[in-house]
């Protein structure tokens, strides 16, 4: 007897009549667990705010300091042109305060703000319209010179195929141009089947150094939109590529999870954004949400990821839709316009934002109407591609 | 908000329910899900701006909810088991017991539920919207956030990969003449 083959009309009739699966509870005892949520959530604003405490210290602190205040001034003008240099450093620097606490700190800050910053501002999707010629964008991660950080960089491209214009950038960008090393993924002849992503190398073409990055690099090339989520490797052209420290290994999926971000500054005078999840972590490591995530987007992190927001500044986070956020700055910090460390602040909330899937992100209270090219007073949106380099 | 819950749950709940469970596979998970979904579309339901239809915006909730969900076990699987298990192992792995409602059904609507959950996560999400709910290439599109023209193209690309497993299955040519039920 001939085997009888499906065809695309009996799979279809036979998707449609799949059984229909119904909730066995009724409607008022999911809504009973339900209503106990939304009450917790409603509840949850109503918490003593985290930074209560912090500011409770720094209004006891001024008052201390209004105490001694009349002794500093007798004391002569010294003293009160360091509080000035140090209040200036700290507004338009917004870091850690304790770094700030000496005048050769200050110093040395002032010194490195004289330095010309080459920062990789990124980008939103309207400026890629309306300029009369069509533009896209493609993020390749690259290693710092360190091997220690996984760094997506994206480029502006003419519009095309996902896979092709990272192929085309992996021929194109020279990273030490920008202070970083040579991607893996160039020694790599990279297609696509389906929609999974094939990377082909020629065995023992991964130094053991790359591979604890090696999958976030990937993630962040191929992942960082959640364009692809599952490559597959071969080693000239059989299945499966084998590592020094995983063994053969013939696919991973691909993810790239919501994380906070930080600063780094290559050893040029390059500045990136990076996220957490770019020093090899897991994606399960990253913070839950985005309220968590700007909770220690103020702390130093590991492998010189330095943070853009000061320290103990507390943002007021509210999920206004689905993919819409609204972020509050306390009244205590206020922003300032042509201040570099500000627009990357504003920029690492976004992208920070973004990871977390919020399209549209208000910001609130930042004492300005616009920084870099942000209109503060509308929500921000299509905040994308990540580290922008421009071709000179 | 009991009059917004019982008119979302009237008009959206059983669709939502059987979406849910037809992409986590999971009575349970799906039960708990549906509860999420409710709670996200309560605590948003006020800045719904209605730029959707109401349908496509729960539909895309859940679909997140689902998502975020099978990214997670995903994460948490990866940490019990070895790296290379085997594409075969790995479509074997499916440890959710048939739901009752299928277990009275013929063998080519398990093999079919089964392969189901060889296709991406991209191709399932088409399937299920487009066949299991019924709903239209333009709604699906509006749900996934993508074109229409994608739509197709993914639809297309997964009947044609649940077609080559299926035609790989053995045993299926007396019942196939009997029909599909």
């Amino acid at each position: 007897m001939e085997p009888i083959k499906w065809n695309d009309e009996k799979i279809e009739q036979h998707l449609k009549s799949l059984p229909h699966i119904k909730d066995r509870r009724s409607k008022q005892e999911l809504y009973l667990k339900v209503q106990a949520k939304v009450h917790y959530k409603d509840n949850k604003g109503k918490r003593l705010p985290s930074w209560s405490l912090p500011a409770l210290a720094t209004a006891c602190a001024l008052v201390i300091f209004g105490v001694f205040v009349p002794d500093l001034v007798k004391n002569g003008g010294k003293m009160e042109q360091s509080k000035i240099a140090f209040e200036a450093d700290k507004g338009s620097k917004g870091m850690d305060a304790a770094s700030t606490a000496t005048d050769g700190d200050v110093k040395l800050k002032a010194d490195k703000k004289t330095m010309p910053v080459a920062y990789h501002e990124p980008i939103q999707e309207s400026s890629l319209d309306g300029v009369g010629v069509d533009q896209d964008w493609v993020t390749v991660g690259y290693l710092d010179d360190q091997a220690q950080l996984a760094i997506p960089v994206s480029f502006i491209t003419q519009p095309n195929h996902y896979l092709d214009k990272v192929n085309e950038q992996l021929q194109k960008f020279k990273p030490e141009s920008a202070g970083l090393v040579e991607s893996p993924l160039q020694r790599a002849k990279i297609t696509e089947e389906e929609e999974t992503v094939i990377i082909d190398w020629p065995a023992g073409s991964i130094y053991e150094a790359e591979e604890p990055l090696l999958k976030n690099l990937i993630a962040l090339t191929f992942s960082n939109e959640s364009q692809k989520y599952k490559v597959e490797f071969r080693t000239d052209g059989k299945a499966g590529y084998d590592f020094s420290n995983y063994g053969l290994i013939k696919d991973w999926d691909i993810e790239v999870p919501g994380a906070p971000h930080f600063r780094y500054d290559a050893p040029t005078t390059d500045a990136f954004i990076v996220s957490l999840f770019s020093t090899g972590r897991e994606a399960t490591d990253m913070p839950a949400d985005l309220d968590d995530a700007l909770d220690v987007m103020d702390e130093e992190q590991e492998r010189g990821l330095k943070p853009l927001l000061p320290k103990d500044l507390e943002l007021e986070v509210k999920e206004t839709g689905e993919k819409s956020v609204e972020i509050t700055f306390p009244d205590s910090f206020k922003l300032l316009a042509d201040n570099l460390e500000h627009q990357m602040m504003i920029d690492a909330i976004l992208l920070t934002a973004e990871s977390y899937g919020y399209d549209s992100v208000k910001i609130n209270n930042t004492g300005l109407d616009s920084i870099g090219p942000y209109q503060l007073n509308e929500p921000i949106e299509g905040i994308t591609g990540q580290n922008v380099y421009h071709y000179q | 908000m009991k009059e917004t819950f019982d008119r979302l749950y009237d008009e959206y709940h059983h669709a939502l329910f059987q979406f849910l469970f037809y992409m986590v596979r999971n009575r349970e998970s799906a039960e708990d899900l549906v509860q999420e979904v409710y709670i996200r579309v309560l605590n948003a339901y006020e800045s719904f701006e209605g730029k959707s239809s109401e349908k496509t915006w729960l539909y895309s909730i859940a679909r997140h909810v689902a998502i975020d969900w099978l990214r997670k076990q995903s994460r948490r699987n990866k940490r019990f088991l070895i790296f290379d298990i085997k594409e075969s192992e790995s479509v074997l792995r499916d440890q959710d017991p048939l739901p009752e409602e299928l277990i009275a059904k013929k063998e080519s609507f398990k093999d079919l539920y089964k392969m189901l959950k060889r296709c991406s996560l991209d191709q399932q999400q088409v399937l299920v919207l487009r066949y299991i709910q019924s709903l239209s290439i333009s709604e699906t599109a509006q749900i996934l956030s993508w074109t229409e023209s994608k739509v197709k193209t993914t639809q297309h690309r997964a009947i044609k990969e649940l077609r080559k497993w299926l035609d790989q299955q053995p045993g299926l040519e007396e019942e196939l003449k009997d029909g599909t039920n």
